[in-house]
């Protein structure tokens, strides 16, 4: 269910565009965000726990996006975790290997505010069905 | 390699044995025409072998001239002194005023995020405000038909704050329009890395061909001029760390700098 308490993870190398995914969530109502600069930096946070949705880059110098949704859905206390990717890559064959990887979402850049809060809802919409 | 023409050789000379043999038994035997062919053939083979050794020979000459060559235009290339000034001067500044690039994006693009966001909230605040008291407004004032001058001034208020909420909008939708904006910084910034990463492999490339050549390359310091300086077209921005000559880093320092000159 998406609570708009809901705690969130947003993941991104570049904190201009960490701050603006901030911004667009807590436009939408979602005010308990956090951020993490590299899939390496937000894998432990992630593993802490508290977090309930994953907003994540893909391309990060430490551990891409793609490393870091494949290793939350190997954790068993994480696999069920709602992960939105937000990225300039858009080859089809990596968005392939995001959705077999189990992604829940995928925004490409640049994006609409619409876009992003259509595919937030849609992450939540199928979960619930 | 070698030993298939060895073994060409020795059925070549097989063969020139053998037609050798042949002729001196015809001459013997008489047989005056059958040694004439032989003699032919044996001519023929032996002008045939001469001609692979000679083409053999001139294949290798060409190759060595072909050596020579690439040899002096690697050499004419190298000697070529913007070359030189590329490789100590410019190449190693490329990559950093790539990231400095980057840097000056991000720091613009955070400065007009803070005041899109303060200005966010007060907009947002003033559609509020507007909304309630155009409610109230119309719930109190209004409805009071005795007093005409209020009811004239009531018109004029209800219109304002009508406008005020339709622009306040206006206001709130633009800000949402910068916002979405300052993405590019993020989309620049990623190519510029890239185009970064491609200059460093250049100038590893680079370097290795003026080694090949026996070229040493030394990293000049701040004193050097930038191959890129002609004619008195500047040297561009100031990048940090990557500065060229004597420059100033405030327009305190260019002041300071004027006065004690006397202007």
């Amino acid at each position: 269910m998406m609570d708009k308490n809901m705690s969130i993870l947003v993941v991104d190398d570049f904190s201009t565009m960490r701050r603006i995914v901030k911004n667009l969530l807590s436009e939408l109502g979602f005010t308990n965000i956090s951020e993490a600069d590299d899939g390496k930096t937000a894998l432990p946070i992630l593993e802490k726990g508290g977090i309930d949705f994953l907003v994540t880059d893909w391309n990060m110098p430490g551990m891409p996006g793609i490393e870091l949704l494949k290793a939350v859905r190997a954790n068993p206390d994480l696999k069920s975790m709602p992960v939105l990717m937000v990225t300039a890559e858009a080859q089809r064959e990596q968005i392939m290997e995001a959705a077999q990887a189990g992604v829940n979402g995928y925004v490409v850049k640049p994006f609409t505010a619409e876009t992003l809060k259509e595919k937030v809802d849609g992450v939540f919409a199928r979960l619930e069905s | 390699m070698q030993a298939t023409d060895v073994g060409i050789q020795d059925v070549d000379n097989a063969q020139l044995i053998q037609l050798a043999q042949d002729y001196m038994e015809h001459l013997q035997t008489g047989e005056n025409s059958q040694a004439m062919e032989a003699f032919n053939a044996l001519s023929e083979l032996q002008s045939q072998q001469r001609e692979s050794q000679e083409s053999e020979q001139g294949l290798y000459q060409e190759v060595g001239k072909l050596t020579r060559e690439l040899h002096e235009s690697i050499n004419d290339f190298m000697q070529d002194s913007r070359i030189q000034t590329m490789m100590s001067d410019d190449m190693p500044d490329a990559r950093q005023r790539l990231n400095h690039v980057i840097e000056l994006t991000e720091q613009s693009t955070h400065t007009t995020l803070t005041a899109v966001e303060s200005s966010s909230s007060i907009i947002s605040v003033l559609q509020q405000r507007a909304s309630e008291l155009q409610q109230n407004f119309n719930g109190h004032i209004k409805s009071d038909e005795n007093s005409s001058a209020l009811s004239g001034l009531a018109e004029e208020l209800d219109a304002f704050l009508l406008f005020v909420s339709k622009d306040a909008k206006k206001v709130a939708n633009d800000l949402n329009e910068i916002l979405m904006a300052q993405t590019a910084q993020d989309l620049t910034g990623q190519v510029i890395q890239r185009v970064g990463m491609l200059v460093q492999e250049v100038e590893k490339n680079l370097l290795m061909l003026l080694q090949l050549g026996g070229e040493q390359v030394q990293k000049n310091g701040a004193e050097n001029q930038s191959g890129f300086k002609r004619n008195n077209s500047g040297y561009g921005p100031a990048v940090p760390g990557a500065e060229k000559g004597d420059n100033v880093h405030s327009q305190e320092e260019v002041d300071d700098l004027l006065s004690s000159l006397g202007f």
